[in-house]
């Protein structure tokens, strides 16, 4: 009799809490202006295949080639830009809007640690060759490298380090530094200048093993020889490639202007040569992802254009490739997210 | 003792239940549910959002800043630069213009952003003058209409060269 009165009282306390709740639903506690559903930046987690994903939403998920669904690793409360995977640990490191920089079990999601950030938030998060460092800076410039073996420790950065943009350390601890007209090579372990090049970066999008990088400006993508210290090729976007299946005139258009489509049936808008957002080296290509909702490929040697990936429905926010070169993945404003097979 | 205390615990919650359920299915409320005409809603902010859950318009005060192309939000709103209105949100979530005051000088302007930048102004200024811009990405190619107390001019800048359409310096 007990339990039954037991069991009935739990089941109207469930029904209050079930209507209490869908009706506190139609409130949020904050402004947030921000787009839930985009991918905000994806990392490999195995040699192929197999991603993590992140959310402005601060959902971490695997995502796995062919499989729809994604297997959700952590919920952070919060919105997070970048992440890094330290397999040796099987750590995730997050950067996130309102609490620095979190570090993340991948097989329970628990968080292990918060790493705070002086001021703002931080884009961009890598470890280094070694994983033996977790590097990052905020939207203010002041940088941070924490030791990961030594529990995340955070250390003192040299007063001697070159003012610019952390975006490599080797095994060796040479760190490479960036800024708008050099590039600096640091031996990190011993604080001191290894080489200076000139170079002229707008915007940083990817440095090749040759020391090569690519420069983002706009709609422009170039890529500077470091050796050769000058830039050898500018490339952009050439048109909009629009999928424009759905509208009520494409077969009509299609039979009419055959010309103005490609062989896969998209619309060629010329003249409209939009913001690429991320660019990547791998073996003898150049990729770029643009507002355009493609990728392109390109020759790295003398800028060709060999190809143009399409299907994304939304901005191509970020590119990543694996690290033997034989697969790029790509995800989108919408949450769309593509592997490449690109041997 | 614990069987009347459980026994006592489950009338209330039943009649609990009961006032809730009644709260939301009584055919009065129904009717007010149906019938706000007469209402006045107070809340600091509204969001419409889409189909997918996209945020497309806010209508709120102190409007965060919004997302950038590459998946981050952008640099915070400096101190001061604050502003409360209508803002309106693209397809992807990107912020596209407004229709808002700052809360620091008290300037009221409606903009248009293109995916990545601002391209088009109408601001009032709280002390009478009152501008018109139209502009490209870079800045190069750029029509300005501008009045104050003292003057009223056009100025247009084309590929980086300014024209003087009219302009009586007497």
């Amino acid at each position: 009799m007990i339990n039954r009165y037991f069991t009935l009282s739990l089941i109207v306390l469930f029904l209050q809490v079930h209507l209490k709740a869908q009706y506190s639903d139609m409130f949020v506690t904050k402004l947030t202006a921000v787009n839930r559903t985009s991918y905000t930046d994806v990392a490999y987690v195995g040699l192929k295949d197999t991603v993590l994903v992140s959310t402005f939403s601060g959902r971490i998920s695997v995502r796995i080639k062919d499989l729809a669904k994604e297997k959700v690793i952590a919920n952070l409360n919060d919105e997070i830009y970048s992440l890094a995977y330290n397999p040796t640990k099987r750590e995730i490191a997050a950067s996130t809007l309102e609490n620095g920089i979190i570090i993340i079990n991948k097989q329970n999601g628990q968080v292990v640690k918060k790493l705070p950030l002086r001021t703002t938030w931080s884009i961009n998060i890598f470890y280094s060759d070694n994983y033996d460092y977790l590097l990052t800076h905020d939207q203010k410039g002041n940088r941070y490298i924490w030791a990961v073996k030594d529990n995340y420790g955070q250390i003192k950065l040299s007063s001697k380090m070159p003012a610019g943009r952390m975006i490599k350390m080797d095994s060796m601890g040479t760190l490479t530094i960036v800024t708008q007209n050099k590039l600096i090579l640091w031996d990190f372990k011993r604080d001191s200048l290894i080489k200076e090049t000139t170079v002229q970066i707008t915007r940083f999008g990817d440095m090749d093993y040759q020391g090569n990088i690519l420069s983002i400006d706009f709609n422009e993508c170039s890529k500077y020889n470091s050796n050769l210290q000058k830039t050898e090729f500018v490339v952009k976007h050439p048109n909009w490639l629009r999928d424009i299946k759905d509208y009520p005139n494409y077969e009509k258009s299609l039979k009419e202007s055959p010309q103005d489509f490609t062989p896969e049936g998209l619309l060629v808008m010329n003249g409209y040569s939009m913001q690429i957002t991320a660019a990547r080296f791998a073996k003898n290509r150049i990729y770029s992802a643009s507002i355009d909702r493609s990728i392109r490929v390109w020759d790295k040697e003398n800028g060709r254009l060999l190809n143009s990936l399409t299907g994304h429905k939304a901005t191509v926010n970020k590119i990543k490739i694996n690290s033997s070169e034989t697969q790029m993945v790509s995800t989108d404003l919408k949450g769309g997210i593509k592997f490449w097979d690109i041997n | 003792m614990k069987k009347n205390l459980l026994y006592g615990l489950t009338i209330f919650n039943s009649i609990c239940f009961l006032i809730i359920l009644f709260g939301f299915s009584s055919g009065d409320n129904e009717k007010k549910l149906l019938n706000y005409s007469d209402r006045i809603l107070k809340v600091r902010g509204l969001i419409i959002v889409d189909s997918l859950g996209i945020e497309r318009v806010i209508i709120a005060s102190q409007i965060p800043t919004s997302q950038s192309s590459l998946g981050n939000r952008l640099y915070p709103r400096e101190k001061g630069t604050n502003v409360s209105g209508l803002m309106i949100y693209d397809s992807e979530g990107q912020e596209r213009g407004g229709y808002v005051t700052d809360d620091d000088y008290g300037n009221a302007f409606l903009t248009l952003d293109s995916k990545t930048g601002q391209t088009f102004l109408a601001l009032a200024e709280p002390y009478g003058a009152t501008a018109l811009q139209l502009w490209d990405r870079k800045g190069r190619n750029k029509i300005s209409l501008e009045t104050t107390d003292s003057i009223a001019q056009i100025n247009i800048k084309n590929n980086n060269k300014s024209i003087k359409l009219y302009r009586d310096d007497k």
